[in-house]
């Protein structure tokens, strides 16, 4: 039995894999769980292992493609077997199948009386159903037709789902909601709202021509229905949330913006991450307005202490002691004073998250990662600092699994460590802000009317005007540099 | 009006067209001498003699290029196949030649090819085919597909009268098994028109050949449960009447298409998708197909009754669908 290879579903979130590299030639022999080829998806790249011992036979998605989950990718046959041919297509018809006709001629056994009898059909359950009132799951089998009718009559979805559907496992046919109107026309004409006190306000009052309450004829249109609440736009489905693709397509860049290469040009395909950032950024430019504050902090403690310390620490804790944890736990201390930067935004919604998972931006050669420091709140000094190198090492040899790059609440980015004094960092949506650290340079700085010599780093607080106003973000930035300059040291 | 049988409706409108217009003339295998292999043409050489009632060798290739050639002269020729099965060595010519005429030199081509089609009667799988969806997948011909006495003598009227290559595929099995009062005085039926052959609202079959007299029965059984099926003849393929169908599928909501032709790439499929396409917001359930297997259709009477749509497949696919 061959067995097929398939795209993995690495972490909910993602819908497609590009096959980076395969690591065996079709033909080659593989073993289970053997690494078989290499992906590489928004989150993360690797390995994939083989899901059974045999020969790749086939190899259906080519490096560089991209594709989406639970795809074939490859095929692998029984171990030193020639590959089967593919099976035969099924014949498409239940009835064909039903009613293969038998092979061979062993007339004397009973096949052949058997293929003789003129109709072997097995006939689905077609006995009438019995009528099912369960709601929800129905809304799924809900046909064009039945959808039309209703939308027609004003009946909202919630007393669509509730008629008896007499179609198969209680399915609402067309026919079940013509009979629920007929049913309802008859039992109970809807009632006017204030019952026989008279028509409600605006109707011309009782005359001799006709009465209160009036009479209904089912079949003709009540010249007093009252509109419904639910207008009939309500049981369209709504649209699915990830509408983002489809607006991508029409955002692509125009033509008379987009450069005409020279002959001298080199050009190098952009790799998956890059198209994944690029994407990304361009997004988050576009959904949120960013703006950025900058604030000077004094490191000097930090840095004293640091280069007292950095032997000891890592003697003790085996990570070494960088100026990440500081800004880390000053920045979550900042946070849980001011929640509103630990949120996310939705439309005409502010969403407060209760943990704060702390990303830190890691640059790799080829592009950017940021693994996530999850409840990095619930974290003492130490456990920060041995998550971080955790994380930071593990994203540099590409080892990080899914769940650690989703799910950040806060990100702080360090590009200072390549100099610089800052930067205005981008927001990783759906996050609402980011704080960069640029590089600890020595300054000329005034201290009590005097002018000393510091190390001074400047914070870049990056953060979305939609729900967070300059004001709040100069507070949070303060509030950051004082816990870094008054570090409750280890 | 008497009352007269599929074959005797084709005999007919091809005497009355002969003796109405001189420009008509046949040609086959063995039509003269022998008069035809079902007798269609028996006594047609004594009325009309044999410079209208031709002989061919069996070459089909040849004698339908001699027939498009005649059509281009003036006449109007009908090409009787043996069976419908041989129009294969005529292939080329037909779809290459005689559907092209009119727009690739503007001229008309006013030929009609016969072809007894369809199995059931123990013919095997070179004597029972319905080869229909091999032409209407070529623009420039029509294909017609008559049902009832009246249909079949009409229709051929109707295309001898055309001045475009007509493909007439009649049913070998309602040769003899239908009966019908059909007019003496002189009437078409217009190619491009389907035909409602039984009203009603719960279910629309639509269907054409013979299988439209399976369908009837079984909207009969189905009536006497008290649920009624439309049942729409199809009578012309191309040019296709699918307004017909449309209102109807509007009105039933549920659509059955059956043909006796293979299923896989069948005429069927075209249908669904037309409705898929123009009704999909009256469905209330999926459009189903039904036609024959997708094997040969074999000589033993057991397995081609497997293999050939029953009474008993579409009444159970037409109760699937009501209970949908």
């Amino acid at each position: 039995m061959p067995t097929p290879v398939v795209m993995p579903q690495m972490g909910e979130s993602l819908s497609e894999g590009t096959v980076t590299r395969w690591y065996k030639k079709v033909g080659e022999r593989v073993e289970r769980d053997e690494p078989l080829f290499e992906i590489s998806t928004d989150k993360v790249d690797t390995e994939i292992p083989a899901p059974a011992t045999g020969v790749l036979e086939k190899i259906l998605v080519q490096e560089g493609e991209t594709v989406a989950v639970e795809t074939v990718v490859g095929v692998i046959g029984s171990a030193g077997v020639a590959s089967e041919t593919a099976p035969a297509p099924e014949t498409p018809s239940r009835e064909a199948t039903a009613e293969a006709p038998p092979s061979g001629g062993d007339s004397d056994s009973g096949h052949f009386r058997e293929a003789q009898k003129p109709t072997t059909f097995q006939r689905r359950t077609a006995a009438p159903n019995p009528p099912t009132a369960s709601t929800g799951e129905k809304k799924g089998t809900l046909s064009p037709a039945v959808l039309a009718l209703a939308a027609d009559n004003q009946i909202p979805m919630e007393e669509l789902l509730r008629i008896p559907g007499a179609g198969i496992g209680g399915r609402i046919r067309k026919k079940d909601v013509r009979s629920y109107l007929e049913q309802r026309a008859h039992a109970q004409p809807p009632a006017p709202q204030q019952p026989a006190a008279g028509p409600p306000p605006g109707y011309p009052p009782p005359t001799a021509a006709y009465s209160w309450p009036p009479t209904y004829y089912p079949h003709e249109p009540n010249p007093f229905a009252v509109p419904s609440p639910y207008p009939p736009q309500a049981l369209v489905p709504a649209p699915p949330v990830e509408a983002l693709p489809a607006a991508r397509e029409t955002d692509e860049t125009p033509k008379e913006y987009l450069y005409k290469p020279e002959p001298e040009d080199t050009i190098v395909p952009m790799s998956t991450m890059r198209k994944k950032i690029a994407e990304h950024m361009m997004w988050s430019q576009r959904i949120s307005a960013q703006v950025t504050s900058f604030s000077e902090c004094d490191m000097h403690r930090i840095v004293t202490y640091r280069n007292e310390h950095k032997g000891d620490f890592e003697a003790a804790e085996g990570v070494p002691l960088t100026f990440l944890p500081f800004v880390a736990e000053a920045t979550i201390k900042a946070i849980k004073e001011f929640p509103i930067f630990n949120a996310s935004a939705l439309p005409g919604k502010i969403v407060m998250k209760k943990h704060v998972h702390l990303g830190i931006a890691v640059a790799l050669d080829e592009g950017l990662i940021v693994p996530v420091i999850h409840n990095a709140d619930e974290m003492n000094f130490v456990g920060l600092a041995r998550s971080m190198h955790d994380v930071a090492t593990r994203a540099r040899n590409k080892e990080l699994s899914v769940d650690e790059v989703q799910g950040a609440t806060f990100t702080v980015t360090n590009p200072g460590m390549f100099g610089g004094l800052t930067g205005t960092p981008m927001i990783v949506q759906p996050q609402v802000a980011i704080l960069g650290l640029g590089a600890i340079q020595k300054k000329p700085v005034v201290i009590e009317d005097a002018i000393g010599i510091r190390p001074i780093m400047v914070l870049a607080l990056t953060l979305d005007h939609r729900i967070i106003d300059g004001a709040t973000g100069f507070q949070f930035i303060e509030r950051v540099r004082l816990n870094l300059e008054h570090f409750e040291l280890p | 009006m008497p009352v007269i049988t599929y074959l005797d409706a084709i005999s007919h409108a091809l005497r009355e067209e002969m003796r109405r217009d001189p420009t008509v003339f046949l040609m086959g295998e063995d039509i003269g001498v022998f008069g035809g292999a079902f007798r269609i043409t028996k006594g047609f050489l004594d009325e009309f003699g044999e410079e209208r009632v031709i002989d061919t060798p069996i070459a089909e290739s040849g004698f339908v290029g001699a027939a498009c050639g005649a059509a281009i002269e003036g006449f109007r020729p009908v090409v009787e196949f043996q069976f419908a099965d041989f129009i294969a060595c005529a292939f080329d010519q037909i779809v290459n030649f005689s559907a092209k005429c009119h727009y690739r030199w503007g001229i008309p081509m006013p030929v009609v090819f016969r072809g007894p089609s369809g199995g059931g009667f123990r013919g095997g799988p070179f004597h029972s085919q319905n080869p229909e969806a091999w032409f209407t997948h070529v623009p420039g011909l029509k294909v017609v597909q008559p049902s009832t006495p009246y249909d079949a003598k009409g229709l051929l009227k109707a295309a001898i009268r055309d001045n475009n290559p007509v493909i007439y595929f009649e049913h070998k099995h309602l040769y003899r098994r239908v009966r019908e009062d059909v007019p003496e005085e002189d009437f078409e039926v217009p190619i491009g028109v389907a035909d409602v052959k039984r009203e009603g609202d719960d279910l629309t079959i639509i269907t054409y050949g013979s299988m439209v007299h399976e369908c009837l029965e079984v909207a009969e059984k189905l009536s006497e449960d008290g649920t009624e099926c439309e049942v729409i003849d199809l009578r012309t393929l191309v040019p296709l009447d699918k307004e017909c169908f449309l209102e109807s599928v509007r009105k039933t909501s549920k659509a059955l298409v059956v043909h006796e032709a293979h299923l896989t790439s069948g005429f069927g499929g075209e249908v669904a998708a037309i409705i898929v396409e123009e009704a999909f917001e009256s469905l209330d359930a999926p459009v189903k197909r039904i036609g024959s297997l997708d094997v040969p259709v074999p000589f033993s009477p057991p397995l081609e009754d497997a293999v050939l749509p029953t009474i008993e497949k579409i009444d159970t696919a037409a109760r699937e669908l009501l209970d949908y």
